[in-house]
């Protein structure tokens, strides 16, 4: 016998099988609607999805955040970067008497400043770096006030004592930079640098091992490159010859080590603390 | 679709009939169907659970009066949300479900064994008109069979689902299928006539 009609109902129809499903009809399925239990079961998945997804938008949010921070902090590298070297020309200018600044340029190394020791105003400033003049000085210079308010926060690598530090080294290098090496005048005169870079080495020495010791490599790093120009300032002698200081500046332009210092210390610095 | 070779070879292309297509398209709706159930959907467990529902129903009546039924396909359904995480594959949907409607019946013997003694006609339920009896009657004959074709027959006869589809939503190849079909009802029929003579 044929049981096409058996197996997918086509063909002839078996009349035993006809009535065996009429027969067996009242045992068929009857559609009821989910038990309450199986609705909360529901509930549960559907609320643990909801829990997941908050979980997984928090973590998003957290990532997003530090990646914001983390772009922010380049771009106001970048522009401290920037910055620094218009502080730099700022001071180079400010530096240089107006008197000499009439003077026709000089055969050898024009564009370096007169020395701190001939040109008392700038000493002036060093010698009272933290002081308000320091911050007459920035507030001075277009634009560092922007970048200020714009960015208030303090780089994340860098504590305070760190940062303070930095920043006299910087003070210092920029000093150091703009004292007078040319022939016109026989030997420089570094006696302040050169007791100052000795405060600093020490200090610089300590900061070091302490940014090794956390992990903080890019501190670390910093730190173990300025410390060479501390110690050739430091042992330098009382009137080195102008083709010493020249070496340790024409070193200090290689290696662009105020303008690395210039991004890990903190404007406004001493206003925020 | 055959192509004659230069040697002589008849080859014959197998092509998708389109029943087989349906059933594939079928498949793979559902796989997102029990992929939205993951998600917590509550629409796509509603319509699974229709879909799924009579071939649940027609495997726990194969094993359990029918009475006790209508629960128990709940309870089945309440099982396979809770370990959906588990299930591989979301095609093998309808095999991971049937395999969790038989256990669940098994389950149920187990516990009614602990509890009090199981009666031969306790598969059949009470039935007061003559119809009913007839009914309840067949239905005992087709448990008293053996397991692969008691539960086909069902859900043939009772469930109403052509073969393809008992096919495809348990797994099962037609072949089987077909077969079980095929010797199940011979069997039906000897003990339906057997019985009619008694």
């Amino acid at each position: 016998m044929n049981d096409d009609y058996l197996w997918d109902r086509s063909g002839e129809p078996d009349p035993e099988v006809e009535r065996l499903e009429r027969v067996l009809g009242k045992y068929r399925y009857q559609a009821k609607p989910l038990s309450p239990a199986l609705r909360s079961q529901l509930a549960v998945r559907r609320g643990g999805w909801i829990k997941f997804a908050a979980v997984a938008a928090a973590i998003l949010v957290v990532l997003a955040g530090f990646w914001i921070f983390k772009t922010q902090n380049k771009v106001i590298n970048t522009n401290r970067v920037s910055e620094a070297q218009t502080l730099e020309k700022q001071v180079e200018k400010q530096a240089v008497p107006p008197e000499k600044q009439a003077l026709p340029p000089m055969k050898e190394n024009t564009e370096v400043a007169p020395s701190l020791a001939t040109a008392p105003k700038p000493r002036r400033k060093i010698d009272r770096r933290a002081g308000t003049e320091t911050t007459v000085e920035r507030s001075s210079i277009p634009g560092s006030d922007t970048v200020a308010a714009r960015q208030p926060m303090i780089n994340p690598f860098v504590d305070v004592e760190t940062a303070r530090h930095i920043e006299r080294a910087q003070l210092l290098l920029r000093a150091f930079r703009n004292t007078r090496d040319t022939s016109a005048q026989p030997d420089s005169d570094v006696s302040y640098e050169r007791q100052h870079s000795r405060a600093l080495l020490s200090n610089n020495i300590l900061l070091r091992r302490e940014a090794e010791a956390k992990g903080n490599i890019p501190v670390e790093e910093l730190l173990g490159s300025l410390e060479p120009f501390l110690l050739d300032i430091a042992n330098l002698p009382d009137r080195p010859s102008n083709a010493e200081v020249r070496s340790i500046k024409e070193r200090m332009q290689k290696k662009e080590i105020v303008s690395a210092l210039q991004v890990y210390s903190m404007p406004l610095l001493s206003q925020v603390f | 679709m055959y192509k004659l070779e230069s040697n002589g070879l008849l080859l014959v292309a197998r092509q998708p009939q389109p029943a087989v297509r349906a059933r594939v398209t079928e498949s793979s709706e559902e796989a997102l169907l029990v992929q939205a159930v993951r998600h917590g959907e509550q629409e796509a467990f509603a319509k699974l659970y229709s879909l799924y529902a009579p071939m649940v129903h027609g495997i726990v009546l194969a094993r359990v009066p029918w009475g006790e039924v209508d629960d128990l396909v709940q309870d089945v359904f309440l099982v396979a949300l809770k370990k959906l995480a588990t299930l591989r594959d979301n095609a093998a949907f309808g095999a991971w479900l049937a395999m969790i409607a038989r256990n669940r019946a098994m389950d149920f013997h187990r516990r009614r064994r602990e509890t009090e003694e199981l009666t031969d006609d306790i598969a059949t339920a009470q039935g007061s008109s003559e119809a009913d009896r007839e009914a309840a009657n067949v239905l005992e004959v087709i448990c008293g069979l053996p397991e692969a074709y008691r539960e086909t027959l069902v859900l043939r006869l009772v469930e109403g689902m052509t073969g393809p589809e008992i096919a495809d939503r348990t797994g099962l190849t037609p072949a089987s299928v077909r077969v079980n079909l095929h010797r199940g009802m011979k069997l039906l029929r000897e003990k339906l006539g057997m019985e009619e003579q008694l």
